[in-house]
């Protein structure tokens, strides 16, 4: 669960970035149609929604170094410790256990924080769902109109209820002149699935509630919405239409308190601003709508994906990378090595995580590339000096990483679910222990090169050396 | 005795009473979910507050109406002229026949209208 919430928390506050660079787009494109901003904030929900970004050259989001290492010091591998007991059912007894004590050991701010996160969405739900339900229960005694329009004595102002089958309830008092004219516009509001847009930023603000930037993104999103939709229908009114446009939305002026009260019905929000944009509108002329969308395209790849060398950012991808690596240089020494015989199968591993498959195609297509043997020489010309031995062929062997607390290198756990663990510690893995059951290797990602030992007595299949022949090799990292 | 007060979409269930009565109340449930969309629950709501005001009647489970849906027009009619013209009824009359033709039939019913008001 920390960890649920410290990855959210990391969306969120990228997220946010974004949001940021919305609200400042926002002010670029001010002569613009306003769903061009509705389409900006289509790039925040994305971004909140996908929990893994691409990595490119082009992104615009500058590198984190999360807040979360000085919330938990001693765990600051936790997030990846999580996916971990999530998914797979594999691992050895003595392991979950080893995590089981370091999580219960971290029972502090971090859970603290995670609860107070939940707490904080279930109270969010709550509100919504109430709302939603006593607005439904407010207007059960409406009559039908026509079509999905329905006429009710209890509603102020009108405005559209339901996501799957919406219905349009206006009050009976309207005027037929005033019906008109908020019939265009509500039904504007369905044909740009406006009813489904704005709940869905209202479940996304419930998740990240406690990022103030979510809370005016939303805010700011209801009004785009309000106003791209008038756009829409006095696009082809004249100036005297619009006036009596502008007329009606003076007449269903509801109080500011409406959409706080109801955040998943239409209230009309910023109504004098609205107003004037109804009387002042002018069609933006096709060439600036056509850069501004251009611009925006342009930017949304900088502001969806993450920077490349983004190590802490998403661990996820960038560990498998780099893990990935190292075992193909590795393999790579072991198969120029004059009298090894022709590479034999790819060692068998099983990465405790999720893309094991992923893993294996990358093992595939390097041994039947050609590229394989230009790269590997390479490698042997320039590290000449390095003792280069023959890989054994590898067991089933689970293997874990494991980050260090600050994320600048990552420890290579081999996990042997044969012997009992238990009293194993393994609060030093940043260091290579005397460990007998249990195989560190590291990379750090300062050094381009470093040398692996391998403590292991009691596995000469290791592949990470030999402790009784005293020998180990070299692991090169570009 | 004046005639109770009947909102817009109580009148709505009205309508089907008067057209319909006598009827058993689940018919009228089914009618108001066919004619208005409403659950059931909400028709018994609407039946059980116009019973409390006098305007319909629910006897086991057989309705039907104490108030005509003459009266109702009347009533609806009175409040009208009471807001809009000041009580002021050939002022009513006036802005009524302003403006359209009456068909001689029309014209007599008015006519009956205003014969049979008394002080």
């Amino acid at each position: 669960m920390t960890g649920l919430f410290f990855s959210i928390l990391e969306i969120s506050i990228t997220a946010g970035l974004v949001a940021l660079a919305v609200m400042f787009l926002r002010l670029v494109f001010k002569g613009t149609p306003r769903w061009i901003s509705c389409l900006l904030w289509a790039l925040v929900a994305l971004r909140l929604l996908c929990p893994f970004a691409i990595e490119s050259k082009l992104s615009l989001i500058p590198e984190l170094s999360l807040s979360q290492e000085s919330q938990l010091p001693e765990h600051g591998y936790v997030t990846s410790v999580k996916p971990i007991t999530q998914t797979d059912t594999d691992i050895p007894q003595n392991v979950t256990n080893t995590i089981a004590q370091e999580e219960s050991a971290s029972v502090d701010a971090g859970t603290v924080l995670a609860i107070v996160w939940l707490c904080g969405m279930g109270a969010m739900a709550l509100y919504g769902g109430a709302s939603y339900m006593l607005t439904r229960r407010r207007v059960r005694e409406s009559i039908p109109l026509k079509d999905n329009i329905r006429l009710s004595e209890s509603v102020s102002s009108p405005f559209i209820l339901g996501v799957l089958r919406p219905f349009i309830y206006i009050p009976f008092t309207l005027d037929k002149r005033t019906q008109k004219y908020v019939l265009a516009h509500e039904q504007a509001h369905l044909k740009r699935l406006d009813h489904i847009w704005k709940p869905l930023g209202f479940v996304l603000l419930c998740v990240h509630w406690f990022n103030p930037l979510m809370w005016v993104s939303y805010v700011l999103l209801c009004r785009d919405i309000e106003v791209a939709c008038d756009e829409r229908v006095i696009r082809d009114y004249s100036l005297n239409k619009r006036k009596d446009y502008a007329r009606a939305l003076l007449d269903c002026k509801v109080s500011q308190g409406r959409v706080a009260a109801c955040p998943l019905a239409f209230g009309e929000v910023g109504v004098s601003e609205r107003i004037k944009k109804t009387l002042k509108y002018k069609k933006t002329a096709t060439a600036i709508v056509v850069t501004a969308v251009v611009i925006t395209l342009l930017l949304s790849v900088g502001l969806l994906t993450d920077p490349v060398s983004g190590a802490e950012t998403h661990y996820y991808e960038s560990s498998y990378s780099r893990v990935t690596e190292g075992y193909e240089k590795l393999t790579e020494l072991s198969v120029t090595e004059p009298s090894t015989e022709p590479a034999t199968e790819p060692p068998v591993t099983e990465l405790h995580e999720t893309e094991v498959s992923t893993e294996a195609e990358v093992y595939e297509d390097y041994y039947t590339d050609d590229y394989y043997y230009d790269y590997a020489d390479d490698y042997s010309d320039e590290y000449s000096d390095i003792e280069v031995r023959e890989i054994p062929k590898l067991p089933l062997t689970h293997y874990e990483i494991v980050w260090n607390s600050t994320h600048t290198s990552w420890t290579f756990k081999e996990v042997d679910s044969s012997i009992d663990n238990s009293d194993s510690s393994s609060d030093n893995i940043s260091d290579i222990t005397e460990d007998s059951h249990y195989s560190y290797g590291e990379i750090n990602t300062d050094e381009p090169i470093e040398v692996i030992t391998s403590p292991d007595a009691s596995s000469n299949d290791s592949p990470f050396g030999d402790r009784s022949s005293g020998t180990g090799y070299k692991w090169i990292v570009p | 005795m004046s005639t109770p007060i009947i909102f817009e979409s109580e009148y709505r269930c009205c309508l089907i009473v008067w057209e319909h009565e006598p009827l058993k109340s689940a018919k009228l449930a089914e009618l108001c979910k066919e004619q208005l969309g409403w659950a059931r629950t909400t028709t018994y709501t609407v039946l059980k507050r116009l019973s409390d005001r006098g305007v319909l009647q629910n006897k086991n489970t057989m309705v039907t109406s104490l108030i005509s849906k003459e009266q109702a027009q009347v009533s609806e009619v009175n409040g009208l002229i009471e807001k809009k013209f000041e009580g002021n009824v050939p002022a009513f009359m006036a802005a009524f026949v302003n403006g359209r033709k009456l068909k001689k039939e029309e014209a007599d019913a008015l006519r009956a209208i205003i014969d049979s008001a008394k002080e």
